[in-house]
């Protein structure tokens, strides 16, 4: 039937994607204030809407809020990177599950999956590195959504 | 060590090691006075092929 062929919805406004696109930036300084915990969770709540493969959703969220927490991070960063994370409201953690599959007859009950990945380390691995990271982006798409800044720490992503 | 030290992340904070620590990231709302100017994109063409 033509009309339910028809788009439902057409481009969000200009000024939605300067927000998230042509005006974000990595930010090096931050304006005073904490984040609430009601609006860490809006962004997570609108990133977990994303698509991953068969839903597995890896992506794991540790957020540090307070200075005892965020301190928990000083020996684990270059010693560049230590001033501008300490200074930034809140620190993230994007982690996997290394046993996402085991939630798949939840996520995915429609057709069982998790028998694929049971015993296979390098598609447990392959699966959850992708996954997660676009989950990753995800949540920093959803952080701009929400007039948010979310700056990648420099280099964190590079294995060590 | 450039960044951050993810095996130093696991221990410390997922010692039972089940999640894993893949990129740190900060959050809260930037200061827009202290912007850099944006580094350059890769254009359209560089970057496709279209088939």
């Amino acid at each position: 039937m033509e009309t339910e062929d028809a788009p439902t919805h057409g481009p969000i406004s200009s000024a939605a994607i300067d927000q998230i696109f042509r005006n974000a930036r990595t930010y090096s300084a931050w304006l005073p204030g904490s984040v609430p915990t009601e609006v860490l969770a809006e962004v997570y709540n609108l990133a977990k809407l994303g698509p991953t493969s068969a839903n597995c959703s890896p992506a794991r969220f540790v957020f540090l809020t307070t200075p005892q927490a965020k301190a928990r991070l000083v020996p684990v960063l270059a010693p560049g990177n230590v001033q501008k994370t300490q200074a930034a409201p809140v620190n993230v953690i994007v982690a996997w599950d290394s046993e996402f599959y085991e939630l798949l007859p939840r996520l995915f009950p429609h057709h069982d999956m998790r028998p694929l990945f049971v015993g296979k380390p390098a598609l447990i691995e392959e699966t959850g590195l992708r996954n997660g990271s676009l989950q990753g982006a995800y949540f920093i798409l959803a952080a701009r959504l929400l007039g948010l800044t979310m700056v990648l720490c420099p280099g964190s992503y590079v294995r060590v | 060590m450039f960044g951050f030290d993810a095996a130093k992340v696991n221990a410390e904070v997922f010692p039972d090691g089940k999640w894993e620590a893949k990129f740190l990231c900060n959050l809260g709302y930037g200061d827009a006075r202290q912007l850099l100017p944006r580094n350059p994109r890769l254009n359209f063409e560089e970057a496709r092929q279209l088939l």
